[in-house]
């Protein structure tokens, strides 16, 4: 039987930024995007005196640059022990990796590395206040999102070289309100239709969101028929999205995951919490969008996700490789 | 029927013609296969390389040369199995995985060494899965020896794999431990590396020697090669060029998808025809389309309606209009009676030349009014002109009538012109098979929703605002098929919406184009760059077709070329499907359609002498903030 009560959710919701602070002695991972919200940190800043802020000055795909203690701090994406050496070199009672405001392809590196700590970890994500709309909309581009997309890559740490094959797996979206974005994974990784499991955010940030989301991708639900596999999932919280990807997982045991997280940021944490814990059997898939300046406008409630208190949750699968 | 058939002949219609994509078929995909005619070409042990645009049938031909495939199509002869003519193993380049082997932390020739490694382990897997699938069909069949076993578990570092289930457990896990390196590449020096092709070698000898495949051709079928890096298919080239006797390679590009024809050594070249033959899929089918796009639907349609003797052939779903018929459907009538009406009023128009006027039909008359125009003559004089020299005012008026069709229902609400018939829809699906499926479903699948019988044609309106749906369908997910889809989205629309004010207004202009080419001029090689790189989507995701200009010397010069729309979108726009004649257009001009679209359009039509302001087809007014859009 299953219950509800064993899938708990360890997020905190704060309306106001302003009145979150960092517990003392930790370390604080975070970075300014083009977007306003990411900017919340400043303020703390000067009033956390005893938690350490580490910024994100300069990146590309395979490195970045922290800025911590005065210190410019150069890490190699591919290395678990520079991420390692990094998050150890002083002693903190907590983490926090606040991926607001920094790229997927950053977070996700330190993740891995911090999914294996034994301190608390928390993930911080700041809502945003509204997206900006398109100014010549269609229905594959109602906001102003993405300047581009670099192309599909592995997220750096996250290549999968499974034995499976493209029909031995399972494609789930998690749709955003790009629908030319959603166009480009079908296109690129060419699914079994009847096998697309499709996730929005519901409820969205704002109550129309779902709608638009709908709207965003309406051509590719209806051509691949995946509109009939939608599940649906809160989009500010990873630990559902998590609870349904183990669903999915459970109901489909022979098929390997293949994770797209082109939607939220919280359902793409929920995606990459669940690749960690079932590393052999699941894949992530990421397009690596440029996002276009003042995408978003203001900032709304802040999330705090508590990642120590999530267990690896194990469905029951037929194909579990243990290494 | 009755409505219960009709709604179950729906739904089994709209599964099996919906499914126009390989991957979308399933099991399905051998049933309904259909043998092109370039099929016996790449069942020989030649190494074969076959171009062919996104929906030209690639992916179907490769899995269908596959073990699988070949089992499918023909397990139920009782002599198939026996012998193997070819066993094909299919393998889809992922580009999730192979863009993991790239990156600054490694040198180019260490990443080549890594990838032909995974390229061993991979291959080498396909191959131990192809013999775990035939030992299950023939259990008495002679194995390979746990001594060879031994040797490729050496040749792969595998560390102590005994057999084959000790090989296959241990490659699997030599792949997790490969992915850990790769994952953390940066941090450790990586694992021993087999040899480029060794293990492959080793193993396909073996097989070889084996009674039941002494005579059988092993090939590796390579799906959308384009994916590779330049210089991982300069590791696969290196395999093709060398893969001699024991095995070879059947591979799908797309055309431009191949950047790099020299080998690991770089003064080795693959070239055409020594070391593998090129099968370009549109000039093979060129000419026999239209009969392998009737195959492949009489058997979807076969399988719709249980091999039905009273249902009519394809062909006969989709009936042609003619010129004339066409121009009266868009009401020429109306435009030429009032001209007549005119004429009878003029002195000058003798009663006898106005009754041998009238017996012209009226698209004739019609054309006859559009040249005197373009002539600058009276109706008189053109008419008198055309009494002289019957032949060549024929001549003139078959010339022209097609491009005036365009003209009849200029600015006017509903359809302005017809796209119907058989023949046309496979000149709009330009020997993609994919178009073709789609124009046809989304025609019959509307021919059905407006309550008509399933067993009767498909009336000319239907077809052809199946065919505008269809191009807009296309055009919209042009934006998500490449990183570059939406500027190419953006081109389309700017050269279309020209090349339709052009269509609408044919009179004294050169008639029916719909072709470009660019101007030899170049204005900074930055923007030529870009220029270049834009086309070349185009024509790899099929927004554009190109065609050799009459001065082609070297393939790799984007101005030797002449380039069209696709003609699955010209119904979209509206404007001839047909390839007939070209503009110049310069680099700016092709940057500026897509950066500053409407002051570009405008400015390329005033050369064109033609006006901005025509009213945009209905179809088109989903777009019409884009063509309202100012700099950007």
């Amino acid at each position: 039987m299953h219950y509800k009560i064993d899938e708990p959710i360890f997020t905190s919701l704060i309306s106001d930024v302003s009145n979150f602070r960092p517990k003392q002695n930790s370390l604080y991972i975070t970075g300014i995007s083009v977007e306003e919200r990411s900017e919340h940190t400043k303020e703390w800043e000067s009033k956390c005196s005893h938690v350490n802020f580490a910024r994100l000055i300069n990146e590309n795909s395979s490195s970045a640059v922290f800025s911590i203690n005065n210190k410019d701090v150069t890490i190699k994406l591919r290395s678990n022990n520079e991420i390692e050496r990094f998050l150890d070199e002083t002693k903190h009672s907590n983490i926090y990796l606040d991926i607001t405001g920094l790229p997927h392809h950053i977070w996700a590196p330190f993740l891995r590395v911090l999914r294996n700590k034994t301190q608390p970890i928390y993930c911080v994500y700041v809502e945003p206040g509204d997206y900006r709309f398109s100014e010549n909309p269609t229905e594959t581009t109602i906001f102003d999102l993405s300047e581009k997309i670099e192309g599909i890559a592995p997220l750096p740490g996250f290549v999968t070289l499974s034995a499976m094959g493209d029909e031995e797996s399972i494609f789930v979206p998690l749709l955003g309100f790009e629908g030319a974005r959603f166009a480009y994974m079908l296109e690129t990784v060419q699914p079994d239709r009847t096998h697309i499991f499709p996730i929005i955010g519901v409820p969205g940030f704002r109550a129309e969101y779902p709608f638009y989301a709908y709207q965003g991708n309406r051509l590719q639900l209806m051509e691949t028929k995946s509109w009939q596999n939608i599940r649906f999932s809160p989009a500010n919280c990873p630990f559902s999205l998590y609870y349904v990807l183990t669903e999915i997982s459970s109901h489909h045991s022979e098929r390997q995951l293949r994770i797209a997280p082109i939607g939220t940021k919280p359902h793409a944490l929920g995606a990459v919490l669940y690749y960690l814990d079932h590393p052999n059997v699941t894949e992530i898939i990421y397009d690596h969008p440029v996002r276009k300046e003042k995408r978003t406008y203001g900032t709304s409630r802040i999330c705090i996700y508590d990642l120590s208190l999530l267990p690896p949750i194990r469905p029951m699968r037929g194909r579990d490789i243990i290494v | 029927m009755n409505e219960e058939q009709k709604e179950r002949f729906r739904k089994k219609f709209s599964d099996l013609f919906s499914g126009y994509r390989a991957e979308w078929l399933g099991p399905e995909i051998f049933k309904l296969f259909t043998e092109p005619s370039y099929f016996p070409q790449l069942t020989t042990s030649h190494p074969c390389f076959i171009m062919g645009g996104r929906g030209t049938g690639k992916t179907t031909v490769l899995r269908s040369l596959s073990y699988q495939g070949q089992s499918a199509l023909h397990g139920s002869d009782p002599n198939f199995g026996r012998h193997w003519p070819f066993v094909g193993m299919y393998y889809r380049i992922n580009t999730n995985r192979v863009r993991a082997f790239s990156g600054p932390e490694l040198t180019e020739n260490t990443w080549s060494r890594l990838f032909a490694h995974y390229l061993n382990l991979e291959f080498t897997d396909l191959v131990l899965k192809f013999l775990d699938w035939y030992n299950v069909y023939n259990p008495d069949a002679t194995k390979l020896s746990d001594e060879l076993f031994k040797k490729l578990s050496v040749s792969l570092h595998l560390n102590n794999g005994e057999d084959q289930v000790g090989v296959i457990k241990k490659l699997e896990l030599s792949r997790l431990e490969f992915e850990a390196t790769i994952n953390n590449i940066a941090d450790s020096t990586h694992p021993p590396l087999s040899v480029q092709g060794g293990p492959i070698d080793l193993l396909l000898s073996a097989v070889k020697e084996l009674p039941q495949f002494i005579d059988t051709s092993f090939f590796f079928l390579i799906d959308e090669y384009e994916n590779l890096d330049d210089y991982q298919q300069r590791v696969m080239n290196t395999l093709i060029k060398h893969c001699g006797e024991l095995y070879s390679f059947k591979v799908s590009i797309r055309e431009l998808g191949l950047t790099q024809r020299s080998t690991l050594n770089e003064h080795e070249q693959l070239v055409h025809p020594a070391d593998y033959k090129l099968i370009n899929i549109t000039d093979e089918l060129e000419g026999r389309f239209g009969d392998f796009a009737s195959m492949v639907c009489e058997r979807r349609l076969d399988s719709v309606l249980e091999q039905d003797q009273h249902r009519p052939k394809i062909e006969k779903y989709f009936p042609e209009l003619s010129a004339d018929d066409e121009a009266s459907k868009l009401g020429v009538a109306g435009i030429i009676e009032h001209q007549i009406k005119k004429l009878s009023k003029d002195n000058s128009f003798k009663q006898n030349d106005l009754e041998r006027l009238k017996q012209f039909s009226p698209l004739e008359i019609y054309t006859l009014m559009c040249r005197a125009k373009a002539e600058n003559k009276t109706i008189l004089q053109k008419f008198s002109e055309a009494k002289k020299d019957i032949s060549k005012w024929k001549e003139q008026y078959d010339n022209y009538k097609y491009s005036y069709l365009f003209s009849i229902r200029r600015n006017k609400r509903g359809i302005r012109k017809y796209y119907t018939g058989w023949r046309v829809y496979t000149q709009l699906a330009a020997c993609n098979i994919r178009y073709l499926l789609e124009l046809v479903d989304q025609a019959i699948i509307n021919h059905l929703d407006s309550g008509e019988d399933p067993l009767k044609p498909v009336s000319p309106d239907i077809q052809t605002k199946a065919a505008q749906i269809t191009g807009q369908k296309n055009l919209r997910e042009l934006e998500g098929l490449s990183l570059s889809g939406a500027k190419l989205t953006r081109l389309l629309l700017s050269i279309g919406r020209v090349f339709q004010v052009m269509a609408e207004d044919p009179v004294g202009h050169t008639p029916e184009v719909n072709q470009f080419h660019l101007s030899t001029y170049v204005y900074s090689p930055d923007l030529h760059n870009k220029v270049t790189n834009l086309l070349r989507e185009g024509i790899m995701h099929l927004a554009l077709l190109r065609y050799p200009g009459s001065k082609l010397q070297e393939q790799t010069d984007i101005r030797q070329f002449d380039y069209a729309i696709h003609p699955i979108f010209a119904p979209f726009f509206g404007f001839s499907h047909r390839r007939k004649r070209k503009i110049e257009l310069s680099d700016n001009d092709i940057w500026n359609l897509v950066d500053n679209p409407s002051e570009t359009i405008r400015g390329i039509l005033k050369r064109q002498n033609r006006s901005f302001e025509e009213e945009l087809p209905e179809q088109m007014k989903l777009f019409a903030e884009y063509y309202a859009l100012q700099d950007r």
